[in-house]
C-alpha cells in the first residue's frame, strides 16, 4: 500500500482493484488446498504491518481486506521488511508443510534499511517461495528475489491479466527436492453434534454458547469449526472431506484427444462391450457427447459445429466444454468411471 | 422472465430397486412394481407442476448408467404425450429391467449367490447428471428457479473404491450450487450420500417402508428449491465424517496421515503404502504387532 497504489490506471484505483481480487484469491486458494493456512501482511510507510495471523479459516481474512478499514495508501513499499516478516512468521512451521510468500506490488522500488538481498538468501535458507505478481512495471530486484527463491514474478498488464496471475497462485506448486521430507502427521477426526439448540456448550478459546460443535477424540474439547487445532491438546483437527478435497491432484483425469476416423474405429470394437449406454439421445449425426448428451459432429466432418474430442481410456466422446468442465472442475471423468479400460 | 421460472431436476435412479429378482427386496417386503408405480407418478407430478419444468432421469445399476427420459420442457419441441413421462418411462424401464435380468443369467456368475445385482455406479451417474446440469444452465433462459438438483433413489449400499470420485463430484456440485439429495431403501444409511446432502444443502431421507416411498418423493422433492425453504422440513441428524483407514477399512477417530500423498492410516508404519514414501522421525513406530487399535 505504497503511494503508487493509488494510481489510477486499473479502475477505480489500483488499490481498491487488488483488494478485490485478493478477496476472490483468498476464497479460491481456500478452496484448492482445504487445509492450508493464510495470513495477510500490508507494506506502507516503509514499514510492514501484519493485518491478520496465519489461519485457516477465510472469512476472516476477507471481512479484514475492507479498503474503508485500511486506510489510505502512503510512502514507500520495503520488501526487505516483508521478506523479514515472512521469515519470522514461517520459520517455526513443520518441515513438510510448503512455506510462500506471494507480493502484490504496485511501486517501482524498494525503500529498505539494509541489503534486499540478503533478506532473500535468508528466505531461501528457510525454504520459502517467494512470487511476486507486479501491478506497474518489471522491478529488477523483485526478478532477483524471485529466481533466488525459485518463485515466479509476472507483471500484469490490465485488469484481467492481474486476476489470471493471481489466481494461478492459488492452485499448489510443485515440490522441489529440497522440501521431500515426509512425515506422518497425527491427525483426528472429530464427530459433528447435534443441531438441537438445547444441546448448546461453551466451545472453544472463547467459549462461546453454540449448538453445532465438533468433539476433538483425544481431549474431548469442543471445537467449532474445522479444520483446526484443538485449543486445548494440539491435535490437528479436520474431516474427511477436507483431504479428499486434494485426492484430484493426486488422481488427475487423463486428457482428452481430437477424435479421428482411425481413433473412432477403434473405440468401437471396445464400446461393442457396453451396449447398455449406446443411443439415449436421437442425433441426426450419429454421435453425442457421453456428458451432456449434446449432439457432436462425426469425426473428420467438415465445419464441425462442436470439437468432437475422446477420451483415450474408456473410448467415449465428448464435446469442448464437457472437457473443459472435466479437467477443470469435476475431475472425474464420466467414461472412465463405469469400469472403462 | 417466463422461461426462468422452470425447475431443473435430474434423477438417478438405481435398477435394483425394480428387478424382481433382487433378493433385498423381497426381504424388505417391497415389490418393484409398486416401487415403479410410485416413482412414474411421482414424475408425472412434476411434470404437472410446471410446464416449464426440465427432468432428465438416468437408471443404472453396477457398470452402467442410461438416460431414459429426457423432457426439456415446454419450450423444446416435444408432443403431448411426451410431456407426462410415464408412459414412455414406463416402457424403457421395464425393458432396460429385462435386458439386465437376462445380463444377468447369461454371464457366468463369480460365486453362486452372485445373482444379485449389487452397488449403483454412484460416481459415474453424478458425472454425467453433473456435465448435463452445467450444459443446461449456461444456455440461453437456462437458469432455473431456485437451484438445480440431483435426486438420488438408491437401493444399494455404498461402494468403498467409488470413495474419491464420488467426494470430487460432492465437490463440483458444491461450486455449482447444485444440491444432491437422497433417498435410500437400503438396509444401512449411505454414508457417501449423507455428506453429499450436508455440503450441498440437501436432504436425505431413509424411509422405513418402500410404501413411504411416494410420501417423501411428494412432500420434499416435487416442488423446487426456492420452495423448499418454507416447507418445515425435519431432518435426520448425524453425519458421519469419520475417516477410514487405508490399510483395514477402519472407521477412526485419530489416525496418522502422510503429508505427501494425505492416505490415512491407523497405525505408524516405516513408509507410505500408497506413494512409497519412506518417512523421517518416526517415534518408535513399530507398524503392525502393537495392540489392536482400529476401532469403533
Amino acid at each position: 500500500m505504497s503511494r503508487a497504489a493509488s494510481a489510477q490506471d486499473l479502475r477505480p484505483n489500483r488499490l481498491a482493484c487488488i483488494l478485490g481480487l485478493c478477496r476472490s484469491f483468498i476464497r479460491e486458494f481456500f478452496d484448492q488446498n482445504p487445509l492450508s493456512q493464510l495470513g495477510i501482511a500490508i507494506m506502507r510507510n516503509g514499514l510492514v504491518e501484519k493485518l491478520t495471523d496465519l489461519s485457516g479459516s477465510p472469512e476472516a481474512q476477507v471481512a479484514k481486506l475492507d479498503a474503508g478499514k485500511l486506510g489510505s495508501p502512503a510512502g514507500d513499499a520495503s520488501l526487505q521488511n516483508a521478506l523479514d516478516l515472512s521469515v519470522s512468521l514461517l520459520r517455526s512451521l513443520p518441515p513438510y508443510g510448503h512455506r510462500e510468500l506471494l507480493v502484490v506490488f504496485s511501486a517501482l522500488a524498494t525503500c529498505d534499511p539494509g541489503n534486499v538481498l540478503d533478506s532473500a538468501k535468508a528466505c531461501k535458507a528457510n525454504n520459502i517461495r517467494v512470487s511476486v505478481v507486479g501491478v506497474a512495471a518489471e522491478v529488477y530486484v523483485c526478478r532477483r528475489i524471485t529466481e533466488e527463491t525459485g518463485g515466479t514474478y509476472g507483471v500484469a498488464l490490465n485488469e484481467t491479466h492481474l486476476e489470471q496471475l493471481l489466481l494461478a497462485h492459488s492452485s499448489p506448486p510443485p515440490a522441489t527436492s529440497a522440501q521431500a521430507k515426509a512425515e506422518l502427521v497425527r491427525m483426528g477426526f472429530p464427530q459433528r453434534s447435534t443441531e438441537e439448540a438445547s444441546s448448546a456448550v461453551f466451545v472453544g478459546l472463547e467459549a462461546r454458547l453454540l449448538s453445532g460443535n465438533y468433539t476433538c477424540p483425544r481431549c474431548k474439547a469442543r471445537v467449532p469449526e474445522l479444520p483446526c487445532e484443538c485449543h486445548i491438546c494440539g491435535l490437528t483437527l479436520i474431516s474427511s472431506p477436507h483431504l479428499a478435497r486434494s485426492y484430484h491432484h493426486l488422481f488427475p483425469v487423463p486428457p482428452y484427444h481430437e477424435d479421428s476416423k482411425e481413433r473412432a474405429e477403434e473405440a468401437a470394437g471396445v464400446l461393442i462391450r457396453q451396449p447398455a449406454m449406446r443411443d439415449e439421445v436421437p442425433t441426426s449425426t450419429g454421435s453425442y457427447c457421453f456428458g451432456c448428451l449434446r449432439e457432436v459432429s462425426q469425426p473428420g466432418a467438415a465445419g464441425q459445429l462442436h470439437l468432437t474430442l475422446r477420451c483415450g481410456r474408456c473410448k467415449q466422446v465428448f464435446c469442448f466444454e464437457c472437457d473443459a468442465y472435466v479437467h477443470e472442475q469435476l475431475h472425474n471423468c464420466p467414461g472412465c468411471e463405469f469400469g472403462g479400460t | 422472465m417466463a422461461d426462468a421460472e422452470g425447475d431443473l431436476l435430474v434423477l438417478l435412479l438405481d435398477l435394483a430397486l425394480l428387478r424382481p429378482d433382487n433378493p433385498a427386496l423381497s426381504a424388505a417386503g417391497a415389490a418393484p412394481t409398486d416401487i415403479l408405480a410410485q416413482l412414474l407418478s411421482f414424475t408425472n407430478a412434476y411434470a404437472m407442476l410446471n410446464s416449464h419444468n426440465r427432468l432428465a432421469i438416468f437408471a443404472g445399476q453396477q457398470e452402467m448408467c442410461h438416460l431414459v427420459h429426457l423432457g426439456l420442457g415446454e419450450d423444446a419441441n416435444s408432443s403431448a404425450d411426451s410431456v407426462f413421462p410415464a408412459g414412455s418411462l414406463h416402457a424403457r424401464l421395464s425393458e432396460l429391467v429385462a435386458r439386465c435380468k437376462q445380463a444377468a443369467v447369461t454371464a457366468p456368475a463369480a460365486d453362486a449367490g452372485a445373482a444379485a445385482p449389487s452397488g449403483f455406479a454412484l460416481s459415474g451417474g453424478l458425472s454425467r447428471a453433473l456435465c448435463l446440469l452445467h450444459r443446461l444452465q449456461h444456455q440461453r433462459g437456462g437458469r432455473p428457479r431456485g437451484r438445480p438438483r440431483v435426486l438420488c433413489v438408491l437401493g444399494s449400499i455404498d461402494a468403498p473404491m467409488q470413495y474419491i470420485p464420488v467426494m470430487n463430484a460432492i465437490f463440483s456440485a458444491q461450486r455449482a450450487e447444485v444440491v444432491l439429495d437422497a433417498v435410500v431403501l437400503a438396509s444401512e444409511d449411505s454414508s457417501f450420500l449423507q455428506q453429499a446432502a450436508h455440503l450441498t444443502g440437501g436432504l436425505y431421507f431413509r424411509p422405513a417402508g418402500a410404501a413411504a416411498l411416494l410420501g417423501v418423493l411428494l412432500n420434499y422433492f416435487v416442488c423446487d428449491t426456492a420452495t423448499r425453504q418454507q416447507l418445515d422440513v425435519t431432518q435426520e441428524l448425524g453425519v458421519d465424517f469419520r475417516a477410514s483407514c487405508f490399510c483395514h477399512k477402519f472407521v477412526i477417530e485419530t489416525g496418522y496421515v502422510c503429508s505427501v500423498c494425505l492416505s490415512i492410516f491407523c497405525q505408524p508404519s516405516r513408509a507410505c503404502s500408497t506413494c512409497g514414501t519412506a518417512f523421517t522421525g518416526v517415534a518408535g513406530g513399530t507398524g503392525g504387532g502393537s495392540s489392536a487399535r482400529g476401532g469403533s
